[in-house]
């Protein structure tokens, strides 16, 4: 890395032209006063740059959304945002302004998520004219300037093995246990049947849909300039209500970037399941970013008791995972999409106000911090 | 440093015993992660001590609000507070301590008030410092590590005005020289440190008060050295330092008295006058920005002295060194915060670091107050310091 710094830094200079996904904001402001000649900072320039090449700060906003939490976002430190897309179908006339809304707010979105029908993922009726309509979306978000596209592919979600468990200063921490019956139900989740609208599915059904879906939707992908992130199965457990879970291992995740060899097929990589899985974060990030499959991070933290099957959401501040390892090796990847400080956890404040965007702020402020360290770092600072 | 990192990692494995200021808990769980631990050589959450720097909050010493319980939940520690107005028992400040610890804080840091006796050598200035003494001996038989205090003429708050920061947020903007033709749009912070008649006026052309009358340098050199030499020894004695604020803002003269604690030069004399740890001050890079020096070189000065005995985290970007400066968000400012952390920690530094002067946002204009402000900074300077204390402890990305 350190021979590219040079680069690095003539390209932060010219980053705002050169930036086609939005503006970097973050660090400029309405008042520019122009700093004197008696610069702190030792060689690396404050506010540190940002550019075209570096990981963007995110947050979750509904399309939607007209409240204070638009002006708080970019307040805060963020010059993007992610959102989950409307139903299909999408057309360049309701997602456009969509874009413009937050762009008037200078916000530019770096993700929406796509959501579609259960045909896709268990093969049944229909399927064909949903993949035309997530074929139809990915071109409309290449024509409006979205650069990324997640997705799901879960047969099930297994919500209901969380538990909440008591945290620090009397927060409330997730617990994910397979294993521990449920005290009002009297069920543990390894033992939840499937249900009519998720039936069973085996890995080889899976497998055979989710290969017939990236084989019709990833050149589509490619041709419209937009990458899509299949987001892991979180919680990972290897059953889910009777489904095999095909995104909960490594090796699957190996398995899933392969069946299309594209940067269109890529992932969110997210640091908490990686590490819920029982892998080291840190190589699972390499793998991918070495193959430029990292489309969309989600960055939390976790305490692992056992993998897959057992584990607690915490702070960000204090789980087992380095995130600062994580953002450093980001950095040195050129992760140029999203970062997302998610799955925050409950605190008084919220409790108060109802919601929880002080606890995504909280982990929001935190994230720039480790991008700005690691960036520092990167552009050459030696303390 | 890279010599001391098993010291570190060795101290930090009986840092609960070893620490005598209060518990660290913020890495602390009751969970505890199991094997495979995916950090490379430093395990996670990254381990903090006895001399780390340790994360504090501002609270009011009678704050019976949700403030409390959030102060914890958002990653710190320790707070510290303005004390209750002199003289004390010992029995009401460690109501205060015992308050705090119940909800897993530990005080770091209070802040005591010096009546215009001291500051202005007026009568019954030797009764006060009494007081003063007595509250110091109070501060280390209950186990406050560090008092602050100010040590101003006159603060010259009338000098700051509203700007528009990121996102039309408020920014904190100082200039000594800004005056307007029409009073009603300076956009004045503070509004009420003027009389209506001074609206229009800079605040380099604002005159001295009857309460705060001008005081030249050789006063203050004369008052604060009268007033150090009586209570370092006793702060020596206690077990308590003293942490004094620099100026701020930090312009030469505020209302016609010289501002000695807005210069590095002044910084530096202060510090000589009693050649003791317990003499120290509270380093604030934001300040030490703004009178033109590189904070590092501030914070070495000071560390290699030991005399940080608090410290203030916050950015700012310069236009003229003492003059004219815009206080920002701490991602957003001048500053390497990143820098200033890493010599904190490289140091030693064992005190509160306060991530403060956070500026004005949408939440806490809807909900009122200005905590929302200090969470966002909070946790920023939270990432920094487990970012450097990662890498001090060894981490090879």
């Amino acid at each position: 890395m350190k021979d590219n710094r040079r680069d690095f830094i003539k390209k932060g200079a010219s980053l705002a032209t050169a930036l086609s996904l939005g503006a970097v904001g973050a660090s400029a402001s309405a008042v520019k006063p122009e700093t004197t000649k008696t610069l702190p900072a030792k060689k690396v320039a404050w506010p540190v740059v940002e550019g075209p090449d570096t990981p963007k700060m995110t947050m979750n906003i509904s399309p939607t959304d007209v409240s204070s939490k638009l002006k708080a976002i970019k307040q805060f430190g963020c010059d993007y945002v992610h959102m989950s897309g409307p139903r299909l179908p999408w057309t360049v006339e309701n997602i456009q302004p969509i874009v413009d809304k937050f762009k008037a707010a200078e916000l530019t979105i770096i993700n929406m998520m796509v959501g579609f029908s259960g045909s896709i993922i268990h093969g049944t009726e229909g399927r064909d004219a949903e993949i035309k309509l997530v074929q139809d979306a990915l071109v409309v978000a290449g024509k409006v300037g979205i650069p990324v596209v997640e997705y799901n592919f879960y047969a099930h979600r297994l919500t209901e093995g969380y538990y909440s468990v008591p945290g620090r200063g009397g927060s409330s921490y997730l617990g994910f246990d397979y294993n521990r019956v449920n005290p009002t139900t009297g069920i543990a989740p390894k033992d939840l049947p499937p249900t009519e609208k998720e039936p069973a599915m085996t890995r080889d059904q899976l497998w055979a849909n989710i290969t017939y879906f990236l084989k019709a939707v990833i050149p589509v992908a490619e041709k419209a300039g937009v990458v899509m992130a299949l987001h892991p199965n979180d919680p990972p457990p290897p059953i889910s209500r009777g489904s095999e879970q095909i995104m909960g291992s490594f090796a699957d995740w190996k398995k899933m970037l392969a069946i299309v060899d594209s940067p269109s097929n890529g992932m969110t990589f997210d640091c908490g399941v990686s590490t819920e899985l029982g892998e080291d974060a840190v190589e699972v990030l390499k793998y991918m970013a070495a193959r430029k499959r990292i489309n969309h991070v989600h960055y939390r933290n976790v305490l692992l008791d056992t993998p897959r099957m057992k584990y607690v959401e915490v702070f960000i501040d204090n789980g087992q995972v380095n995130m600062f390892a994580i953002m450093q090796e980001l950095v040195k990847h050129n992760y140029k999409y999203g970062i997302f400080a998610e799955h925050p956890r409950g605190n008084a404040i919220d409790k108060e106000r109802g919601g929880d965007f002080i606890s995504y702020l909280y982990n929001q402020a935190y994230a720039r911090a480790m991008l700005q360290a690691c960036l520092t770092l990167e552009q050459g600072y030696k303390g | 440093m890279s010599n001391n990192r098993r010291d570190f990692i060795k101290k930090g494995g009986s840092l609960a015993a070893a620490l005598s200021i209060g518990a660290v808990g913020a890495s602390a769980s009751a969970l505890k992660g199991t094997a495979p631990v995916p950090a490379q050589k430093v395990p996670w959450p990254v381990e903090e001590g006895p001399d780390t720097p340790k994360m504090t909050m501002n609270v009011g010493h009678n704050d019976m609000s949700s403030k409390v319980r959030a102060i914890k939940q958002f990653g710190a520690d320790y707070v510290h507070m303005d004390a209750p107005a002199l003289p004390w028992t010992q029995a009401q400040i460690q109501a205060i301590v015992d308050r705090f610890k119940a909800e897993g804080l530990s005080i770091i840091n209070h802040r005591i008030i010096l009546p215009p006796s001291i500051l202005h050598n007026m009568a019954g200035r030797d009764e006060d410092i009494k007081k003063v003494q007595d509250a110091i001996r109070i501060t280390g038989k209950v186990g406050i590590p560090v008092i602050e205090y100010n040590f101003y003429s006159h603060r010259l708050r009338e000098g700051y005005y509203n700007s528009v920061g990121r996102g039309n947020s408020r920014y904190l903007s100082f200039d000594y020289n800004r005056k307007m033709p029409n009073p009603a749009d300076n956009n004045w912070n503070e509004p009420r440190d003027r009389r209506p008649d001074e609206m229009q006026f800079a605040a380099s052309e604002l005159k001295a008060t009857e309460a705060e009358p001008a005081t030249s340098e050789e006063q203050f050199w004369e008052n604060i050295t009268y007033f150090l030499k009586a209570i370092i020894p006793v702060a020596e004695e206690s077990g308590v330092k003293m942490a004094l604020h620099p100026n701020d803002p930090p312009p030469p003269l505020s209302r016609g008295s010289a501002q000695p604690m807005g210069s590095f030069a002044g910084w530096k004399k202060l510090l000589a006058i009693v050649d003791s740890p317990a003499n120290g001050m509270t380093f604030d890079c934001g300040v030490s920005t703004e009178i033109g020096e590189n904070a590092i070189d501030v914070l070495h000065y000071m560390a290699a002295r030991n005399r940080i005995n608090h410290m203030h985290f916050r950015n700012v970007k310069v236009e003229t060194p003492r003059i004219k400066y815009t206080e920002t968000y701490p991602d957003a400012g001048q500053v390497n915060m990143f820098a200033v952390m890493q010599e904190l920690v490289r140091a030693k530094y064992k005190y509160g670091v306060f991530a403060e002067h956070p500026p004005g946002n949408i939440i806490d204009k809807e909900r009122g107050g200005d905590f929302i402000g200090y969470i966002y900074n909070q946790a920023y300077a939270r990432g920094v310091l487990q970012s450097v204390l990662t890498l001090e402890q060894g981490y090879k990305g």
